[in-house]
């Protein structure tokens, strides 16, 4: 039976190996392997980080998180299902914002914020300008110049309308002052390729699409509070003048009918995961920026972003 | 209004089903249309050449049609009709409850009677041993195959 | 020399091992309707850790090419193309099998698979840096071109009607549109249902146009399912080698087409042997019998969808950018193991890249005897099941493979929904490929479309965008050249036939 399989040998959890665990959850969590479902489809950036998750995760419990794709919807169809899943804690989904504040802002995707129930929020990635190696923009400076200069000329590739990429745009033309043309693509895939194929001036997508590409792109700038160790001579915008962090981010959330000492355990495993020293260095390595929002702090964080995320799009109506 | 078809019986039904399609699809296109006026423009380009296409199309058939330059008509469908409409109702049925009786049990019921449908042979005890033999198998294999090694989430339901 | 000690590193046995094992397992899941290739390479991704970085590789490779293989399986044998990839295929395959020629069918496409494969793995080898150019070379226009292409085949799918195809067409266009458009983000036809936001599942669409109505007329007759014929039995080898050599050019032909379409990130199998088909029916001597069980069609889509494989692999291991999408997996599963790609995977971990070429390369060979053994014993399974007991497997798998594609009921309804949609259309002479076409090129079509006059507007020059770049321009031409290259020839041979007198006019069949 595959689910019983032990995993072994990945580099990372060879790196962890002997590392003492001192978490020892007091409630029957995990008692027997966990689902984990992925509201997207296989290769992106939340099925990596589960990935990444699961090596660590057998090696600290006795059981595996078992890693589900219920892809459909931007995500909308799984968390749309969410609360009517098996409500013990082994039945967990990945969460991502901006979508579940912006869904169901822009439409009716059959869920609302409030119905969902986020436990933990275990890395985001920095939204970035990306441009061509061989791009005539050296510094963030240059294309703002450009663009005050042209109005409408610059082109931003993008993933999706309404997304995190988009709104990442709108939010910086009204700190800059400056007017762009944003031409939403399918996904992250067909928004690095038109940037490399010279169809658009730039693109607005994130730290780890630098990191992918490496020498084929230069990122201009990026949206995390401090410089990231993978781009030690990239500069935050913060550091250019202007007041811009964030990007999309990611968590695990339950059914709402999950006791609240069993949310509390979830929040705890993650926070152990995430407390690897592997664990850190392979999200660094891949230009993620590791955050740790447990389940105590959910209220105040997720109120946060909802204002941010708000104005942001109020900006681009 | 069109010309009399050689071979009454097939050819007016296969008409007159030609003909309401091709009403509806004009309804369509004209809800297409009603629907983009809401929409962004760039959204809204697409739905609308796409319902001008089909509006345009549909009233060319019904404008051929009446002219009396129809196309051959489609191949007259033989067998059973009772069976056909049967088997549909079945497999609604099937996909409907499953999630709520849960997928093992739905599935081999609904296997089971999609088997009686298709069956135009006599039903000797032999003949039904062998077809629950054969439903269990299938059903079983397929359900651990996914359930099992693909990890496919399937719906439990009040039975399993 | 460095490339033969790779050679020799793919080689091992282990590696043979799960070369052969990938293949196998490959071709059983594409061949079940529902569960693709994406989702056969996805649950095997947690065993590649354990393994050493090219020999998973050279599994996920395998398993893929494998899965793709099988869904000619599934397309010949029962009209159901398990796979996008595998709808060209139902054209041919199915009428060949129908008539008896299931077994030469299935041992076509698998001579097909393994040549298309074989020359799309080589383009992988020796050609990657360059190829992946192409990749670039295609911005928003030229998909938005290579969409409508493959739309004027319509006109050779609906022999008999076009009127009936294009507003078949268009009825798949429609259903297209329906959910958020990726583009403008606008919500569509929803009817308010959050069923509908995410819009109908392709998969779930082309198992229900295809299947459905199959199974449906099963029930009506009780002769069996797939004609058999008595004096050809067996794999048929030589009859099919005779035919790959007749239709060399052809092959050749629809591989590298099969290579280029795999490169473009966002195109994949299914244009890919669309518009190979497109293309051999259109260069054909006879292309009246395209539709009807000519052998050239299932060797055109099967060695196209094939050879998408290594083209697809070309963008992903060069750029860091997944062809297809069983690819975005593969390329995950190396970020986990800790290998960038991108321009210097290949100087700097080619001991990976090429062992693992090398093995994608053995795992398509291998595919032959696999193929054909997998292949004979479907083939007997399915003409010698009893159809009170084939009809229930079809329809069971038909449910529980669109359930599979992502987990979610909706799925299933849309399947069966557009099944008994598509069920009815096709008696009044609607086939169901001119609306699959249209539920697949649709977003293509519309997202290059928009993007193209976004950039075009932004830069003040839209109509430059859409005529005024040379590969547009091409693939423009061809696809007028498609749309009207019948009614020419028609026309030529009509005043020919007019010349000749008493010459007589091919019937056209409606089937």
């Amino acid at each position: 039976m595959i689910r019983k399989t032990p995993f072994l040998a990945a580099p990372l959890v060879a790196a962890t190996l002997g590392a003492a665990i001192a978490a020892t959850p007091a409630l029957a969590f995990p008692d027997k392997d966990v689902d984990y479902i992925i509201p997207f489809s296989p290769g992106g950036e939340s099925d990596i980080a589960a990935r990444l998750q699961q090596p660590v995760f057998a090696d600290e419990y006795d059981h595996q998180l078992i890693v589900k794709y219920q892809a459909g919807a931007g995500g909308a169809q799984a968390w749309s299902q969410l609360n009517s899943m098996p409500a013990d804690g082994h039945t967990i989904m990945g969460i991502n914002l901006p979508h579940v504040i912006l869904q169901p802002m822009m439409s009716s995707p059959g869920y609302e914020t409030a119905d969902l129930t986020p436990v933990y929020w275990f890395h985001y990635t920095p939204d970035a300008i990306i441009v061509k190696a061989d791009s005539q923009f050296q510094t963030l400076e240059d294309l703002v110049t450009f663009a005050e200069a042209n109005p409408g000329l610059v082109t931003f590739s993008g993933s999706g309308s309404n997304s995190a990429n988009s709104l990442a745009k709108s939010r910086f033309d009204a700190l800059a002052g400056v007017t762009t043309t944003y031409v939403p693509f399918s996904g992250t895939g067909p928004s690095v390729t038109a940037l490399l194929g010279d169809q658009v001036t730039a693109s607005w997508g994130y730290s780890t699409v630098a990191a992918a590409q490496g020498d084929q792109v230069r990122m201009l700038a990026v949206a995390s509070e401090e410089r990231l160790p993978l781009f030690p001579d990239v500069p935050t915008f913060q550091e250019l003048g202007y007041d811009m962090t964030g990007g999309a981010y990611r968590g695990v959330a339950v059914p709402k009918d999950t006791p609240e000492e069993t949310r509390q355990a979830v929040s705890d495993a993650f926070q152990a995961m995430n407390n690897q020293p592997a664990m850190r260095k392979a999200m660094d390595d891949g230009a993620f920026v590791v955050i740790d929002v447990p389940y105590s702090d959910m209220e105040s964080f997720m109120s946060e972003r909802r204002a941010e995320i708000e104005e942001a799009a109020k900006a681009s109506n | 209004m069109r010309t009399e078809p050689t071979t009454p019986g097939a050819r007016s039904r296969g008409d007159l089903g030609t003909i309401v399609l091709c009403v509806l699809f004009v309804a369509l296109g004209i809800w297409m249309l009603a629907g983009s006026m809401a929409m962004s423009p760039l959204g809204a380009v697409f739905p609308r050449v796409i319902a001008g296409v089909m509006i345009a199309s549909a009233l060319a058939i019904l404008a051929l049609r009446a002219l009396g330059r129809a196309s051959p008509p489609a191949a007259v469908e033989t067998g059973s009709t009772p069976r056909r409409l049967l088997l549909c109702l079945a497999l609604v049925a099937w996909a409907g409850l499953m999630p709520r009786l849960g997928f093992f049990t739905t599935s081999i019921v609904g296997f089971l009677a999609v088997l009686a449908i298709a069956e135009y042979d006599r039903w000797t005890p032999k003949r039904t041993a062998a077809y629950v033999a054969a439903a269990l198998a299938m059903v079983g294999g397929f359900y651990l195959l996914f359930v099992e090694v693909l990890l496919v989430p399937v719906p439990r339901g009040v039975l399993f | 020399m460095d490339l033969l000690q790779y050679l020799a590193q793919a080689l091992t046995p282990f590696n043979l091992l799960l070369a052969f094992g990938g293949v196998l397992l490959g071709t059983l899941i594409g061949a079940l309707p529902g569960l693709s290739a994406t989702m056969a390479v996805a649950v095997l991704v947690p065993f590649t850790f354990a393994m050493p970085p090219a020999s998973g590789l050279i599994a996920l490779g395998a398993i893929y090419t494998g899965a793709i293989y099988g869904g000619a399986f599934a397309a010949i044998l029962v009209n159901t193309p398990g796979t996008p990839s595998a709808i060209a295929t139902t054209f041919d395959g199915f009428p060949m099998a129908k008539r008896g020629d299931g077994n030469l069918a299935v041992t076509l496409a698998t001579l097909a698979s393994v040549v298309g494969g074989i020359v799309g793995a080589l383009a992988l080898l020796f050609l990657s840096p360059p190829l992946s150019k192409v990749a670039l070379a295609f911005g928003p226009p030229e998909y938005f071109w290579l969409a409508i292409f493959g739309l004027t085949l319509i006109s050779a799918l609906s022999q008999g009607d076009t009127l009936k195809g294009i507003l078949g067409a268009s009825f798949g266009l429609f259903l297209a549109t329906v959910g958020v458009a990726v583009v403008g983000g606008d919500v569509r036809y929803t009817l308010d249902q959050p069923m509908l936001v995410g819009g109908f599942d392709v998969i779930a669409a082309l198992i229900g146009l295809y299947c459905i109505p199959v199974v449906i007329d099963l029930v009506a007759r009780p002769d069996p399912h797939l004609k058999v014929s008595v004096q050809a039995g067996g794999y048929r080898l030589a009859e099919a080698l005779r035919l790959c050599v007749a239709n060399w050019f052809n092959l050749v032909r629809s591989s590298v087409i099969g290579t280029v379409v795999g490169i473009l990130p966002g195109a994949g199998g299914s244009i890919a042997s669309l518009v190979s088909y497109s293309e051999a029916r259109r260069s054909s001597r006879h292309p009246e019998r395209f539709g009807k069980g000519e052998p050239g069609g299932i060797l055109a889509t099967e060695s196209a969808n094939n050879a998408t494989v290594g083209g697809g692999f070309i963008p992903t291991l060069v750029l860091g950018i997944p062809g297809t999408p069983p690819d975005a997996v593969i390329l995950g599963a190396l970020l986990v193991q800790g290998i960038r790609t991108g321009p210097g995977l290949f100087t700097g971990q080619g001991d990976i890249v090429f062992t693992f070429i090398f093995g994608l390369l053995i795992a398509t060979i291998l595919m032959l005897p696999t193929g054909l053994f997998v292949g004979r014993y479907a083939y007997q399974a399915i003409v010698s099941i009893p159809k009170a007991v084939l009809v229930p497997t079809v329809a069971f798998l038909t449910i529980i493979g669109s359930f599979a594609i992502h987990n979610s009921i909706t799925d299933v309804y849309t399947m069966l929904g557009l099944g008994l949609i598509g069920w009815i259309l096709a008696r009044y002479g609607f086939q169901p490929s001119p609306i699959v076409l249209g539920v697949i090129l649709g977003p293509i079509a519309e997202q290059g479309f928009v993007q193209a006059w976004l950039i075009g507007n932004a830069q003040g020059n839209v109509l430059g965008m859409f005529f005024g770049r040379p590969i547009s321009l091409a693939i423009a031409a061809l696809a007028a050249l498609t749309l009207f290259y019948p009614v020419l020839m028609d026309t030529l041979k009509a005043r020919r036939a007019r010349r000749a007198d008493g010459a007589k006019k091919e019937p056209i069949d409606a089937d």
